[in-house]
C-alpha cells in the first residue's frame, strides 16, 4: 500500500545499506583512477583522505600565501612531502581545522543570531499591527528577492572584510525571509485563541508574550533550522572570496593546489556541523515545546 | 431589583450589501441559561461575536448592566464575558491544567510580577495550578491534568474549556455550538454539565444568593437547546420584513422567545415531553414558508417579559 509505515528496525537496515552502497562505489572509484593514474589528487583513495584529514588536524595554520600551498602541492606532486612552515606545531588552537572551524562557525553563528533576533521581532510586529504588516511587507519582500551572494561585492566595498561584514550579510540574507515567515506563522494564529486570551483578561502584550509567541515558537525553530543552509552558502561564498581564514578560504586554497584528499575531509566537516546545528535546534524545539510533537498525530 | 445582564438594543449588523442582523433586541436575566437557535447562516455567530466584542455591530448596541442599574456598551472583549469556540478551544502549548490556570495567572500578576517578582509569583503559581486542579476534577478530568490538547478528546477539551471560562467566574458565559463537533454520547455528557451549572443556580437561589452562572449557548439542535435551557431563543431571517415597509431582506432577527423546561442533570432524556414545542419552533423559526409577524411577536414579547420568568 503506498505510503505504508515500516518499522524502525527496517528503516536502519535501508539506511546503512544506502551508505555502505555509496561508500563502497567511492571506493571502487578512486581504486579504477589510480590504476590509470598512480599520482591522481582529484579522486583520493582512502591512504591520501587519512593523509588529507592529518594534515588538516596536524598541520599549523600559520597565515599562509596560495604560494606557498602552491608550493607544498608541487613538492608533493614530486613525490616528496615537504612541511612548509613547522615553527608554530604543539597548539591545538593553531590547526587548520580549528583555525577554520572558529572562524567560520564564529561567523555563521553571530549572522543567524543577528538575522533570526531581527526577524523575529519584526515578524512579530508585523503580524500583530496590519499596519506596521502594511507598510513594511513590500520592502521585506523586495530585500527577501535579493540574491545576497550577488549584492556580494556591495557588503564588501560598505563593511568590509572582517567579522562586521559577514554578520551584515548572512543577517541581510536571513531577515527578510524570517520577518515574512514570522508574521505569517503570527498572523494565522487562530482568531479564537486571541480573543480568548482577551476575555480571560489579557492585555494585548500579555496576548503577545503568553499565547502568540508560545505558539509559534516551535515554527520559529523550524525556521532556524531551515535558515541555517542560505546562511551557509552565502558565508562560504564570501569566504571564498575575501576571507583570509575559514573553511571557503581553506577550501579554495585546496582545491587549487590540487588536495583534493583535504578539500573533502573539510567538506564533509561543514556538512557534519550543519548537521549538528540542526539536530541541536530540534532537540531544544522538543525540549522546550513538548506540545508541538503531539499536533497532527 | 432588575437583575438584568446584558442588554442588547436595536443591534443590527451587515457585511457591504449582505444584511445579517435586522434589528435585534434581547435582555439576558442572570442566572438564565439561554439557548439560541436559527437556521444554518442565519447571523447566530455573527450576534454572538458581537457580544463578547470581538465584532462590535454596525448599529445599535450591546450592553453590561452594572449592579446599580449602570450600562456599559461593549466594543472590545473582556473578563466579563467568558467564550468557549467549537474550534480552537484551548491554547495547544499549555496543558489541561495549565490552560485552566491561565485566566488565574493573567488576572493577578502582571509581566513585571512572573519576570521580577520569583518569590511571590512561585507561590502564586502553587496556589492557581490547584484551584484549576480542583476545578478539572470538578469537571470529571483529575486524570488529565497533565496532558496537551492534542492528547485530549474532543469532548475533554470542551469540558477544559468550560472550566477555563467558568474559573474567571464572568458575568455571562457564551457558548458557540460548542458541542456541534462531538459524537452523541459524548454531547449528552456535556449537556449534562451545563445542567449541573443549572442546578447549582437553584441552589443559590434558594439560599437568597444571587445565581452564579448565566449562560448563552449557540446551537442548531433544537432538541439541545430545550434540554439544556430555561429560555429559547429562535433567531431567523423568515419573518414578514415586507410588512414593515423593507425592500430586501434585512436579515435576521429575534422571532422566538419562551421559556423552556427545566431538567436535572440525573433525569431520564425524554424528548417527547418537549415535542410540541420542538414543533413550535421549527415552524416559528426554520420554516422559510412561515413568516413570523414581526409586531405581533414584539408585543406577544413585551408581554412575556413582564408576565414571568422569573
Ligand atoms: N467575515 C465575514 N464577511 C462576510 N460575510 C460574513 C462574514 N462572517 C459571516 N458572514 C455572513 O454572515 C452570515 C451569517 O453568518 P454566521 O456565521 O453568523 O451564521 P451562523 O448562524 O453562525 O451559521 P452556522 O449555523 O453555520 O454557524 C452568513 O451569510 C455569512 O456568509
Ligand atoms: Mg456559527
Amino acid at each position: 500500500m503506498v505510503g505504508k509505515k515500516i518499522s524502525k528496525r527496517t528503516a536502519f537496515i535501508c539506511s546503512s545499506l544506502s551508505v555502505l552502497l555509496l561508500i563502497s562505489a567511492y571506493t571502487v572509484m578512486a581504486h579504477m583512477q589510480h590504476r590509470k593514474n598512480p599520482n591522481d589528487r582529484t579522486v583520493p583513495t582512502w591512504k591520501q583522505l587519512g593523509a588529507g584529514v592529518r594534515y588538516l588536524i596536524e598541520k599549523p595554520a600559520v597565515e599562509q600565501s596560495d604560494e606557498a600551498d602552491l608550493l607544498a602541492a608541487a613538492l608533493a606532486d614530486s613525490g616528496m612531502e615537504i612541511e612548509v612552515e613547522t615553527e608554530k606545531e604543539g597548539f591545538l588552537e593553531n590547526r587548520i581545522l580549528w583555525e577554520a572551524s572558529k572562524a567560520t562557525l564564529g561567523r555563521l553563528f553571530s549572522g543567524l543570531a543577528v538575522g533570526m533576533v531581527l526577524g523575529v521581532l519584526a515578524g512579530v510586529l508585523m503580524g500583530c499591527f496590519l499596519k506596521v504588516d502594511a507598510a513594511v511587507a513590500p520592502l521585506m519582500f523586495f530585500f527577501s528577492r535579493i540574491i545576497p551572494t550577488a549584492a556580494m561585492p556591495i557588503f564588501f566595498k560598505l563593511a568590509g572584510i572582517d567579522l562586521k561584514m559577514y554578520v551584515a550579510m548572512i543577517a541581510f540574507g536571513s531577515m527578510p525571509i524570517v520577518t515574512l515567515s514570522v508574521s505569517q506563522y503570527v498572523q494565522s494564529y487562530p482568531d479564537e485563541l486571541r480573543f480568548k486570551a482577551y476575555t480571560l483578561g489579557a492585555s494585548h502584550a500579555e496576548v503577545i508574550t503568553t499565547a502568540i509567541i508560545p505558539g509559534v515558537l516551535p515554527k520559529i525553530f523550524d525556521l532556524a533550522i531551515l535558515m541555517i543552509g542560505p546562511a551557509l552558502v552565502y558565508l562560504i561564498a564570501a569566504e571564498q572570496i575575501v576571507a583570509g581564514e575559514g573553511f571557503g578560504y581553506r577550501i579554495r586554497v585546496l582545491t587549487k593546489a590540487t588536495r583534493f584528499e583535504a578539500v573533502y575531509p573539510l567538506i564533509v566537516v561543514l556538512t557534519l556541523y550543519a548537521g549538528v546545528i540542526t539536530c541541536t535546534l530540534k532537540l531544544l524545539q522538543r525540549k522546550l515545546c513538548p506540545w508541538y510533537q503531539l499536533e497532527g498525530r | 431589583m432588575d437583575d438584568c445582564i446584558l442588554k442588547i438594543e436595536n443591534l443590527s449588523h451587515w457585511f457591504s450589501s449582505n444584511r445579517v442582523l435586522h434589528n435585534v433586541n434581547l435582555d439576558v436575566v442572570r442566572g438564565q441559561i439561554i439557548a439560541l437557535v436559527g437556521p444554518s447562516g442565519c447571523g447566530k455567530s455573527t450576534l454572538l461575536r458581537a457580544i463578547v466584542g470581538t465584532h462590535p455591530p454596525c448599529a445599535g448596541k450591546v450592553m453590561m448592566c452594572g449592579g446599580d442599574g449602570s450600562v456599559r456598551v461593549i466594543d472590545t472583549p473582556d473578563r466579563e464575558r467568558g467564550i468557549v469556540y467549537q474550534r480552537y478551544s484551548l491554547f495547544p502549548h499549555l496543558t489541561a491544567q495549565e490552560n485552566v490556570a491561565y485566566g488565574l495567572m493573567i488576572d493577578q500578576t502582571s509581566i513585571p510580577n512572573r519576570l521580577f517578582g520569583r518569590k511571590k509569583w512561585g507561590p502564586l503559581r502553587a496556589q492557581h495550578m490547584e484551584e484549576a486542579a480542583a476545578m478539572l476534577e470538578r469537571m470529571q478530568l483529575g486524570s488529565a491534568l497533565k496532558k496537551y490538547p492534542p492528547e485530549l478528546s474532543g469532548g475533554m477539551c470542551q469540558r477544559v474549556a468550560i472550566a477555563q471560562a467558568l474559573i474567571m467566574r464572568p458575568s455571562i458565559l457564551l457558548l458557540d455550538e460548542p458541542f456541534g463537533a462531538l459524537d452523541e454520547a459524548t454531547r449528552e455528557e456535556l449537556q449534562r454539565v451545563l445542567l449541573t451549572l443549572y442546578q447549582e443556580n437553584l441552589v443559590a437561589r434558594k439560599n437568597d444568593e444571587p445565581p452564579p452562572h448565566t449562560v448563552l449557548i449557540v446551537t442548531h439542535e433544537i432538541n439541545e437547546a430545550i434540554y439544556v435551557s430555561d429560555r429559547v431563543i429562535g433567531l431567523s431571517q423568515y419573518w414578514d420584513w415586507k410588512e414593515v415597509g423593507e425592500k430586501t431582506a434585512p436579515g435576521a432577527t429575534i422571532v422566538y422567545d419562551r421559556p423552556a423546561p427545566v431538567f436535572a442533570p440525573n433525569d431520564e432524556r425524554d424528548f417527547m415531553v418537549f415535542r410540541e414545542q420542538k414543533e413550535e419552533i421549527l415552524h416559528a423559526v426554520f420554516d422559510p414558508e412561515y413568516c413570523q409577524s414581526y409586531t405581533e411577536y414584539n408585543q406577544m414579547a413585551a408581554g412575556f417579559s413582564k408576565g414571568g420568568n422569573a
